[in-house]
């Protein structure tokens, strides 16, 4: 019957026909009459035919999978007393064929269990410490103990590691598995000392303190130096004790403009000479009764701090009780 | 806090700086520093990577999974040696491409943010007319060991007209000869070096009239160092005759030779005279004038002298001298490596000949020890040994020592490549298998198996055979699956072997997933061969036994209906099975249809019996009828094929 139609399409030998029917049987295609006739066109050289419309689409069969012989996961084969350490010796993504835990993890979908390792974004994104099991730790630490020399006797407490090493010096080094092994962030150099080790008088530590600015932190009363400003880290370290050196003469030094300082320059609040000691004298004087000594001693500690540490409650509330002792309301 | 800012190699000794440069000004406190002083301990030197190497030296190897080159995941890990060998070259494959597109595209990869600058990273150099050649060019091409480029260079500059020092010619000539003018494989290609086998056909390939004899000549005073590289060149390519000539020219000129040359000449004796005295003589003429000459022998010496030995080694004089040999050299204070360990077994434990425990004595001498290579026959130490522990002594406990010995620090370097190693391996599991008890041996199996060793299909075979002996059934699920990765599901002789195994089974209450089990198995052999591609040129085809104890064992282990299905082919495509199915197991399966009361399948089973020709089909058909009722049908059929009288026989 199909036989019959293709004879009748004319120039279709017989031959030509089961030629492409065989070709067509070992090779397990499907073939169409669409795909047939344009073989034939092929074959004869004739016009080819115009296209307006795009071609349609011919389903290609389905490519049947090779199954592949697989070999279980690996944790399968793990005993249960191997040596974890070998089998996870660096940091590494999570990989669930080599890990023998059941784990899970992430937010289950509605009516579903929470998703199992296999392919668990949430479980490779997170760091893992798998390669930092205690006995791996202890392992490597005896490794290391013959690179390491004992902790110098005499400095065991913090007290007398501040008193015999003031200067703290810390840099990093880094290492990179890339064509260059250059890192810039290696040059910098940090100095840290308490100013409590530099021995510094009243002056000496104003002064100081005007030169650093914000490199001192008045919580913990560390100067902190950095330099980076060398291509090498030893000479950012040179410079970083250059500095402390300058730094500790000049505020040791005492110019001869710095008498000229002034009210406004001063750092803190001094009682001696204040519009308020003069206050307080005429008040005093005022007053018939001798104001006693304690309460002028606490109106001035009180004005102290209120001009030191700023006005807040309990200073100001302070501030007040003094006032009214002094006046006499109290 | 102190402890935690102490990092790097630094802050300690800046720390004593900073103590020395009396920095703080008050005297009180410097006082103090002097009388108690502080001691801080003189930093441990250690090169740059002890810390990385202290680190390693903590991690062995895993036995679960495969090796680090694979991707560690359980689709890519391979399992058979094809595929090991496949997925190792293709990824190596993939290297080499990027290098050649990298020198095709040369003009491209002009970057270069690398700080010290990498070679290895930029694209090769080439030279050609245009290139700017000097003296010097060739020189760092000699040293770096590219041949074809060094005598690329070589002739551009002869064509330029450059003038070239002896010395570089002296270097050139050593390289040439060394070489054979031709590249060796690059060092980077790891994998492809280790799957090359090293045995090269021993037959003349020296380039006659090539450019290394072309350099001689140009010479303008031959000496030693030219004769020298010129011999061992010559000696090496197996081009014995020139370079006898040669060492005939230096006797007669008088030129000295150093002990390299000596060296490659004794090692080509064997090719220079026919019997073993005489070739003997030969070397021993050679150690004598080299003694003359007051040339001191080398390791070299003793190893070529082995080595020549090794090579008479049927002579009867052969292992004598083998000894004496080696005492002298002890006596010159020259140790033996493991390439002299590795002659001394080749010349004493033949074939044919006495049992000789030289391998015993050896390992008690270099026991513990760590070696590093020598000589390049060292690698063919361990597989040696292991062979001779296997086939001379046959001794497991040899064996063992030889492979802690391989596992002793860096040792398994000297493995040598992917076929030494196979075979190393090969002959610890045949000797394993035939010693141990079958727990034992599943122990060694699992550590080795499949990422170290892939069994081939003889040594599977043999594996199949110990289990059948010792029937230790329960490893048959493991070992299946294992042969089903490692691809030996194709061979018919150990189809036919795990099929003869399984009908041993006899199954019981307890056992019954084993029972199950091992049905499946069956089953997944008869699907596996069924579901073959028609076209294969290797075809696994049936045989009336294979035919046989899959039945037996399908009926053995409860799967009737399967057994049917069997039967039904081999009965319909008779002749697509080689030879008939054994009498037992058609018994076996006619016992199983006349429980279930399948006369169908009897009278199936007693007409086959009759075509096969099996003598017991009598009784097998008289034991039919006497347990079951056969329907008009089914008689009329029995006595069309066996005749009338039987029937009346039994009844």
């Amino acid at each position: 019957d199909i036989e019959d139609k293709m004879l009748k399409l004319g120039g279709v030998t017989p031959r030509l026909y089961s030629q492409v029917l065989r070709l067509a049987a070992s090779c397990n295609i499907h073939t169409t009459l669409s795909t047939f006739s344009e073989l034939k066109a092929e074959e004869n050289e004739e016009f080819r035919t115009l296209e307006l419309r795009s071609k349609k689409f011919v389903r290609q069969p389905a490519r049947v999978m090779k199954s592949h012989n697989v070999v279980p996961p690996r944790y399968k084969r793990q005993k249960v007393d191997q040596d974890w350490g070998n089998v996870w010796p660096a940091a590494r993504t999570f990989h669930p064929a080599s890990v023998p835990l059941p784990v899970r993890q992430g937010y289950p979908a509605s009516g579903q269990v929470t998703p199992d390792k296999w392919g668990n974004a949430e479980l490779m994104k997170i760091p893992n410490f798998l390669h930092l099991t205690p006995p791996v730790i202890k392992r490597q630490c005896e490794a290391l103990k013959k690179f390491c020399t004992p902790w110098p006797s005499g400095i065991e407490t913090a007290a007398e590691q501040e008193k015999y090493f003031p200067v703290m010096v810390s840099k990093s080094t880094y290492l990179h598995s890339s064509p260059t092994l250059r890192d810039q962030k290696a040059r910098i150099v940090t100095l840290r000392v308490s100013l409590k080790s530099l021995d510094l008088d009243d002056h000496g530590r104003d002064k100081l303190l005007r030169l650093v600015k914000n490199r001192h932190d008045p919580t913990t009363d560390c100067l902190t130096i950095v330099a980076d400003r060398c291509p090498l880290s030893q000479q950012n370290y040179d410079y970083c004790f250059y500095l402390l050196t300058v730094l500790y003469n000049e505020s040791m030094k005492t110019e001869p403009w710095e008498h000229e300082k002034e009210v406004a320059d001063r750092e803190r609040y001094i009682w001696e000479g204040s519009p308020s000691q003069a206050a307080l004298q005429a008040i005093i004087d005022s007053n018939e009764d001798s104001t006693p000594e304690e309460v002028i001693e606490e109106y001035k500690k009180v004005v102290i701090d209120l001009h030191n540490e700023g006005e807040d409650e309990p200073t100001l509330s302070r501030y007040r009780d003094s006032v009214m002792k002094l006046v006499g309301l109290a | 806090n102190m402890a935690g800012t102490l990092l790097g190699r630094k802050p300690v000794k800046l720390l004593q700086r900073f103590l020395k440069s009396t920095f703080c000004h008050d005297v009180a406190s410097s006082s103090q520093l002097s009388s108690e002083k502080i001691v801080i301990p003189n930093r441990i030197p250690r090169s740059p990577t002890a810390i990385l190497e202290a680190l390693a030296s903590t991690v062995s190897r895993d036995s679960s999974g495969p090796h680090y080159k694979y991707h560690d995941d359980p689709y890519l890990t391979p399992g058979s040696n094809l595929s090991k060998r496949v997925f190792s070259l293709s990824k190596e494959a993939g290297r080499k491409a990027a290098r050649w597109i990298r020198d095709e595209n040369a003009a491209f990869f002009t970057h270069r943010p690398d700080d010290p600058f990498i070679e290895a990273f930029f694209p090769k150099m080439t030279y050609n007319e245009e290139s700017n050649l000097s003296e010097e060019t060739l020189r760092e091409l000699i040293q770096k060991c590219s041949v074809s480029d060094a005598i690329t260079v070589y002739q551009l500059s002869q064509s330029k007209g450059i003038e070239l020092s002896d010395n570089v010619y002296q270097e050139l000539l050593e390289l040439v000869a060394y070489y054979n003018c031709e590249d060796p494989l690059d060092e980077d290609w790891v994998e492809e070096r280790w799957y090359r086998q090293g045995v090269t056909a021993v037959r003349n390939t020296w380039k006659d009239n090539g450019l290394a004899e072309e350099l001689f000549k140009s010479l303008s005073t031959k000496g030693s160092a030219a004769y020298g590289a010129l011999i061992r060149g010559m000696a090496q390519y197996y081009q014995v005759d020139r370079a006898w000539q040669l060492y005939q020219e230096c006797k007669e000129k008088n030129i000295p030779l150093d002990a390299g040359t000596y060296n490659s000449l004794i090692r080509v004796a064997s090719f220079l005279r026919d019997s073993f005295d005489l070739r003997w003589q030969l070397v021993k003429e050679l150690l004598t004038s080299m003694a003359e000459s007051g040339v001191s022998p080398n390791l070299g010496t003793l190893n070529c002298t082995l080595e020549a030995l090794s090579q008479v080694a049927t002579w009867r004089q052969a292992k004598q001298l083998s000894l004496q040999v080696i005492a002298e050299f002890k006596s010159l204070g020259i140790q033996p490596c493991l390439a002299t360990y590795y002659f001394l077994l080749t010349i004493h434990c033949r074939e044919r000949g006495p049992i000789s425990r030289i391998l015993i004595d050896i390992l008690d001498h270099i026991e513990g020890k760590q070696f590093e290579i020598e000589d390049p026959k060292d690698t063919f130490f361990f597989v040696t040994a292991m062979d001779v522990s296997r086939n001379h002594l046959q001794s497991l406990e040899v064996a063992q020592r030889v492979d802690k010995l391989l596992h002793t620090g860096n040792n398994y370097c000297l493995i040598g490549d992917s076929f030494k190693e196979s075979i190393y391996y090969r002959h610890y599991f045949a000797l394993a298998c035939s010693t141990l008890i079958i727990e034992d041996f599943m122990e060694i199996y699992n550590d080795l198996v499949p990422h170290i060793y892939t069994p081939e299909p003889g040594v599977m075979e043999e594996v199949m055979k110990a289990i059948s002996t010792h029937e230790a059934f329960e490893y048959l699920p493991q070992l299946w699956s294992d042969m089903i990765v490692f691809e030996h599901t194709s061979r018919d002789r150990l189809l036919s072997l795990v099929l003869s195994v399984l009908t041993k089974y006899q199954p019981s209450e307890e056992n019954k997933q084993l029972t199950k089990q091992l049905a499946t198995i069956a089953w997944d052999v008869w699907t596996r061969v069924q579901e073959q591609d028609e076209t294969r040129h290797n075809k696994v085809s049936w045989n009336g036994l294979m035919i046989g104890d899959l039945l037996t064992t399908l009926v053995q282990c409860g799967e009737y209906d399967k057994s049917l299905i069997v039967m039904k082919e081999a009965t319909t495509n008779a002749h697509k099975i080689l030879g008939y199915i054994p009498v037992n197991a058609l018994q076996i399966l006619n016992n199983a249809a006349i429980e279930k009361e399948d006369a169908e399948t009897c009278v199936s089973v007693a007409m086959y019996g009759l075509d096969a020709g099996h003598q017991e089909t009598g009784e097998m058909v008289k034991q039919l009828q006497s347990k079951l009722n056969l329907s008009l049908e089914h008689q009329a059929k029995l006595s069309s094929a066996f005749g009338t009288e039987l029937l009346n026989d039994s009844s």
